[in-house]
């Protein structure tokens, strides 16, 4: 739907062993935190370290699990998912940023269950060091 | 003879969701565009797309929409509201637990000043039933929206249909959205699929299915809908672009639905808010693929004095043109449309108010 801004421009950060990367939600309203099923990132073709990625929403840290039980607390429209992990880049330089979400759409119910949209985008940003 | 109809103007800020995504102009913004440049006086507004935290509320919020709203002199005509039935990753809710959410999210639109809430096909009419009390009390309408693929002939639109005529309550009925009654694919779609690498033997292959289509009628019932959805993807596969295939099934019969602009009359009696659905305006003023004319002829003849939400969808695929004009070109239309079947448009707030008032308030007419 908004595919085309899944990725927040000039948003990565690399610190110290981890880099973080601002992720748009690609729907035209607020989505329960609850059906954000699955956001991967990888830098430069590299996964963050599974165990170390948090996801920033609300001004609240917190892993993929505790995310779907939050049926109360919605991801707007107009705000930011910081994701962020574990990973071994060079903060100087142009990094290759992919980002692909799963997001379960709430009120599209199909034979195949509720829907879950697949949205993938790669692009170029220098990383900002902190 | 029934009084000429006199819909009255407005728009959706839907039209404007790649704006305000872009945090290009936020709601302030967009109410107070809609003000000064005239595409009031009605307007509606998505909860869950324009309200942080909606449908939790709290009273400053409340006093600072309905200040920007009486400031400048827009008339509330409809909140759209959301059955999320799939919130949860274990299973789906429950009747008990649907009817409850529902009630939050009818309550904040209440609350919030609008008259009608948009609530979606897949209530059923039990739910309906049950959500009238809740109407009732919150002093609001609820409309279900009859949208692509479904019409006013499918099974699901016509037990709801039977079930309002036996409550007969005027706090019951429909909002059309001109999606169901289109009479073609958009030129705009069309470019952008093209640009994405699309054929020009598919392009055409795929014209002619939705023809094929549009001479058979809207699909009857929801296997004829899965088979014209599945075979829309076999097409893009067929002619070298699989990667289209979910996508132009989703929009060839979820956006461009092809009943026919007088299946409306069926359930004309329980229209209570009409979505000015459309996708783009071209050189000439027209939509090449929404009769509107026709449409807003149709409304003048049977009397609507409702409100239409000009609503524009072409933003998935138009990345390139500004909303905001052509906004404006499709209410140049329905204002041409309306004197054109001897009426006009309502665009003046007062005669909007009183007239939506009087819209909602009065029983639901004898077909």
């Amino acid at each position: 739907m908004i595919n085309d801004r899944l990725i927040e421009p000039d948003s990565l950060v690399v610190q110290s062993g981890r880099a973080s990367v601002d992720v748009r939600i690609p729907w035209y309203r607020a989505i329960p935190a609850s059906c954000i099923s699955e956001v991967s990132v990888h830098i430069d073709g590299e996964p963050f370290s599974p165990e170390s990625v948090r996801y920033e929403l609300n001004g609240r840290e917190r892993r993929l699990e505790e995310l779907a039980e939050l049926v109360d607390e919605s991801w707007f429209t107009t705000d930011s998912l910081t994701v962020s992990g574990d990973i071994d880049v060079a903060a100087p330089g142009q990094h290759d940023v992919l980002v692909n979400l799963k997001l379960y759409i709430p009120y599209i119910v199909t034979a195949h269950g509720v829907l879950m949209i697949d949205e993938s985008l790669e692009t170029q940003m220098t990383a900002d060091a902190r | 003879m029934t009084e000429p109809g006199r819909p009255i103007q407005g728009v959706t800020l839907y039209s404007f969701t790649r704006a305000f995504h872009a945090r290009q102009v936020d709601l302030e913004g967009l109410i107070r565009r809609v003000a000064a440049d005239g595409m009031g006086p009605g307007l509606e507004i998505i909860g869950f797309s324009s309200f942080r935290g909606f449908p939790h509320l709290d009273d400053a919020f409340v006093d600072w929409f309905q200040g920007i709203v009486a400031e400048t002199g827009l008339v509330l005509t409809a909140c759209a509201v959301n059955t999320d039935v799939g919130i949860r990753r274990d299973r789906l809710l429950t009747d008990d637990e649907l009817i409850d959410y529902m009630e939050l999210q009818i309550s904040a639109a209440a609350r919030l000043g609008f008259p009608l809430a948009r609530v979606q096909i897949s209530l059923s009419p039990d739910s309906m039933e049950r959500l009238l009390p809740v109407a009732e009390r919150h002093g609001i309408t609820l409309g279900i929206e009859v949208h692509a693929h479904h019409h006013p002939h499918h099974p699901q639109v016509q037990a709801l249909r039977d079930r309002y005529e036996s409550l007969g309550s005027p706090l019951l009925g429909f909002v059309a959205d001109w999606g169901t009654t289109t009479s073609g694919l958009a030129p705009s779609m069309v470019e952008a699929y093209r640009r994405r690498g699309a054929s020009p033997a598919l392009i055409e292959a795929a014209q002619q299915l939705w023809t094929q289509y549009y001479d058979e009628g809207p699909p009857p019932t929801e296997p004829a809908h899965g088979a014209r959805f599945g075979s829309f993807i076999e097409l893009a596969g067929r002619y070298g672009s699989p990667e289209l295939g979910i996508d132009l099934a989703i929009n060839a019969t979820g956006l461009f639905g092809p009943a026919r602009v007088e299946s409306w009359l069926e359930i004309m009696p329980w229209v209570r808010h009409v979505h000015g659905k459309f996708f783009g305006i071209d050189a000439a003023g027209e939509e090449p693929s929404v009769p509107v004319r026709q449409l807003i002829s149709q409304l003048v003849e049977v009397g609507y004095t409702g409100a239409i939400s000009t609503e524009y969808e072409g933003w998935h695929w138009n990345h390139w043109d500004d909303a905001f004009e052509i906004v404006a070109g499709e209410q140049a239309l329905q204002r041409t449309a309306a004197a054109e079947a001897g009426s006009r448009m309502a665009v003046d707030a007062a005669e909007a108010r009183a007239q939506l008032r009087a819209h909602l308030a009065g029983p639901v007419r004898a077909g």
